[in-house]
């Protein structure tokens, strides 16, 4: 206080001015919410530094030769048709003449049973087996459900996700084809023209098949494709408890409370923390995929289906924070659920052991992460294309919707008294 | 009574089985200051915490300018500013970058929204460690910081609870003096407090609050007119137990004295003729073996005014 007279103020018209929208005040929460967290050295430690520093570790570990995946993978070919025979023999097209730096090496064999086809893994004659089951054509050109069976060791998750996106993409590139030739065949039924195998096979162009495996798969392949994805999920899985965080201390300091006694509704607080936490998630994951693509020339595939995969699961971990904040009542809770919640998404998701069968690998489908992971799989060694992975996309998107939802309705919940 | 700024109808609120506001109220006019005093747990964050729209009324009602207040009335509480009894502050942040968070989540923009922060930092007396951290403050400076975005976007009506609570004499001279000066500019201000003196000072009109009911109100002439023309008269005494209840039975006896409240050591009368009851008291005292050690005699004040309708002190020690 100056002792002087204090500045005359202007009398107080009923409600001096009109409250924002709820959005521009989310937007204004949120503004503030990175500001201060990006003061705050820990988390730019968690969030840019801490993936950059194990991008460098492993890409340092696995470059040059030895980052090469070097596996044998066997199509085991119980169907024996002419189609079938010739996705064996578009893949085995793709295996390196030289044979010196390791590389995926395909192998067919004829099996009679899918007892045969896991005795070949366990034999050790191949690294993962990609099973193709009697009938399997015929059911494909009926348009009835066949899959491609996968059978991997559990101690080379990696083989065998190259296997199961390979096998993915053939039963992706054969049901395209069938649609195709769908109208030939109708023709042929209509028109009385019998439509031979052999013309089946041509329409089955296996030069579609062959695309499937490229050089991608062969001994340019690297292993960072597969580390780096994964990797920069785990530092999600980091922000993921901040939300919580960042509420409970605004409602220790009263702040939060303050806000609340202006004219901004508790969704507009909660928004502004998820778009907050969702950019934090975001730079985390766009700066892994940045150092990793150009700091150490790792592929992931189509930039465009790539970001969409980002974007989608970026808003799942999102949904799940809002859920742990509305769950936690002090930060000790929320420490404890985030890395509860963590090992269990990692765990289902295939974070750390990447089974193709079993009951794992079916968990993985309803986790956002795993469902990310596969997706991110499809783009780098199945070179499937953005298109290709929407399905996934919206998978995740459906996960992060649902569980931001229920996170908003508890928060508000919590909030209102 | 379309022209109150706020208007609180039979306010009540219960936590479990405790009923921390009991049909509470009021009324304040534009401009007005009006002060709820009380001591610690009767009710008075409880209260301005409804009509913040911070809490739920298990009944009753609360309008400013008309509008209902509730939790969930987010528009109307444009034209409330709040000053929690708490420092409810971002202590990373600067006055400067709080005072233009929350102006901006209130709608202002622009250089009305500069100006208006420069005002207040004036007000408070923190315009030249506008740009330091919370953090860094003096708990008297956080205080005024505290006020400063209570009533930075020019609230109708501006909410204190018990804004000197715990600060040093210098600052609390420098709250006052600031809420002192809002009057001046047509806000109508809701002060609450445990120390009479502020609400003597600061109010023009007088809400006395215990246990969650609002007991008096008034100007404080008109409260304090209520005990007629007593006086509190407190003596200090030592003796034997039993003969010191006798002598405060004595007291009671004597003529003019309205209530007998009994100290520790010794008991406080309220009065029409104080010195007959002083008189009185010595020779009761005499007879019974009781030494006075002490008289005090205090003019009619809100205090008395406390005492008479609660028959307790205002404030217990604090
Ligand atoms: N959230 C709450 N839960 C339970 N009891 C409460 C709560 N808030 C206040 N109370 C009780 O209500 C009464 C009034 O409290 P309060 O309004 O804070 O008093 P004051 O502000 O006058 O000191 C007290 O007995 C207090 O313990
Ligand atoms: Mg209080």
């Amino acid at each position: 206080m100056t002792g002087s007279a204090p500045p005359k103020l202007h009398p107080a018209a009923g409600g001096a001015t009109h409250s924002p929208p709820m959005l521009s005040q989310a937007l204004l929460i949120a503004r503030l919410d990175l500001h201060r967290r990006l003061r705050d050295r820990s988390i730019l430690l968690q969030v840019f530094l801490a993936p950059i520093l194990l991008a460098v570790i492993v890409g340092g570990a696995f470059s040059g030769g030895g980052g090469n995946l070097d596996a044998t993978i066997v199509i085991a070919d119980a169907d024996r048709t002419a189609v079938s025979g010739a996705v064996g023999a578009a893949l085995t097209q793709t295996n390196t003449t030289d044979g010196e730096s390791g590389g995926v090496t395909f192998e067919t064999v004829p099996v009679a049973n899918p007892d045969e086809a896991s005795a070949l893994v366990d034999s050790g004659a191949a690294d993962a087996v990609i099973y193709i089951p009697a009938g399997y054509t015929a059911a494909v050109s009926e348009g009835e459900p066949a899959a491609l069976t996968v059978v991997g060791k559990a101690t080379s998750p990696i083989v065998t996700g190259v296997a199961r996106s390979v096998a993915d993409g053939i039963n992706t590139r054969l049901r395209a084809q069938y649609i195709g030739t769908e109208t030939a065949v109708r023709v042929s039924e209509q028109t009385g023209i019998p439509l031979d195998s052999a013309q089946l096979t041509e329409a089955l162009n296996a030069e579609d098949v062959v695309v499937v495996a490229d050089s991608r798969l062969t001994n340019t392949f690297n292993i960072m494709s597969f580390f780096a994805p994964g990797m920069a999920m785990i530092f999600l899985f980091f922000v993921m408890g901040t939300t919580a965080r960042s509420v409970l201390t605004e409602q220790r300091d009263g702040t939060l409370g303050r806000v609340l006694a202006g004219p901004t509704p508790a969704t507009a607080v909660v928004l502004g923390k998820a778009v907050a936490v969702y950019v934090l998630g975001l730079a985390s994951m766009l700066t892994v995929y940045l150092v990793t693509t150009f700091a150490f020339g790792v592929d992931w595939g189509d930039p465009l289906g790539v970001v969409l995969v980002i974007l989608a699961v970026v808003a799942a971990i999102t949904g799940l924070s809002l859920i742990v904040t509305g769950l936690a009542r002090n930060e000790e809770q929320a420490q404890s659920m985030t890395i509860i919640g963590t090992l269990l998404l990692a765990v289902l998701g295939g974070t750390f052991v990447y089974s193709a069968s079993g009951p794992l690998s079916q968990a993985r489908a309803f986790t956002p992460n795993g469902q990310a992971l596969m997706a991110f799989i499809d783009l780098s060694a199945g070179q499937a294309n953005w298109q290709d992975i929407l399905p996934r996309v919206g998978i995740i998107l459906a996960i992060g919707v649902v569980s931001g939802a229920i996170g908003l309705i508890s928060i508000r919940r919590g909030l209102q008294p | 009574m379309a022209d109150l700024v706020l208007d609180c109808r039979d306010l009540v609120r219960r936590f479990d089985s405790l009923v921390a506001v009991d049909g509470v109220s009021f009324g304040i006019g534009p401009g007005e200051t009006y002060g709820l005093l009380g001591p610690n747990g009767a009710g008075k964050t409880t209260t301005i915490s409804m009509v913040a729209g911070l809490l739920e009324p298990s009944g009753g009602t609360v309008t400013v300018l008309g509008q209902e207040i509730t939790p969930r009335s987010t528009t109307a509480k444009g034209a409330i500013g709040l000053v929690p009894q708490d420092i409810a502050l971002y202590p990373d942040l600067s006055a400067r970058e709080n005072l233009t968070f929350f102006a901006k989540l209130q709608g202002l923009r622009g250089s009305e929204l500069a100006t208006r922060i420069d005002e207040v930092l004036d007000i408070v007396g923190l315009a030249d460690r506008a740009g330091d951290k919370i953090d860094t403050y003096s708990g008297g400076m956080k205080r005024r910081a505290n006020i400063a975005v209570g009533m930075v976007h020019q609230p109708t009506l501006l909410i204190l609870d018990e804004p000197t609570v715990g600060v040093d004499p210098q600052s609390r001279n420098a709250i006052l003096e600031s809420v002192d000066a809002l009057s001046t500019t047509g806000m109508a201000v809701l002060y609450t407090t445990h120390y009479m003196e502020e609400a003597e000072r600061l109010c023009d009109r007088i809400g006395i609050i215990d246990s969650g009911k609002l007991i008096a109100e008034g100007t404080r002439e008109e409260l304090v007119a209520r005990l007629g023309d007593s006086t509190a008269v407190t003596f200090r005494a030592d003796g034997p137990v039993e003969a010191v209840r006798g002598w405060r039975d004595d007291l009671s006896q004597l003529r003019t004295v309205s209530t007998v409240q009994p100290q520790e050591y010794g008991a406080t009368v309220t009065c029409g003729h104080a010195s007959e009851v002083v008189a009185g008291a010595f020779s009761a005292a005499e007879k019974r073996g009781v030494t006075i050690g002490g008289v005090d005699v205090t003019a009619p004040d809100l205090e008395a005014v406390f005492l008479s309708l609660t028959g307790k002190a205002l404030r217990d020690g604090s």
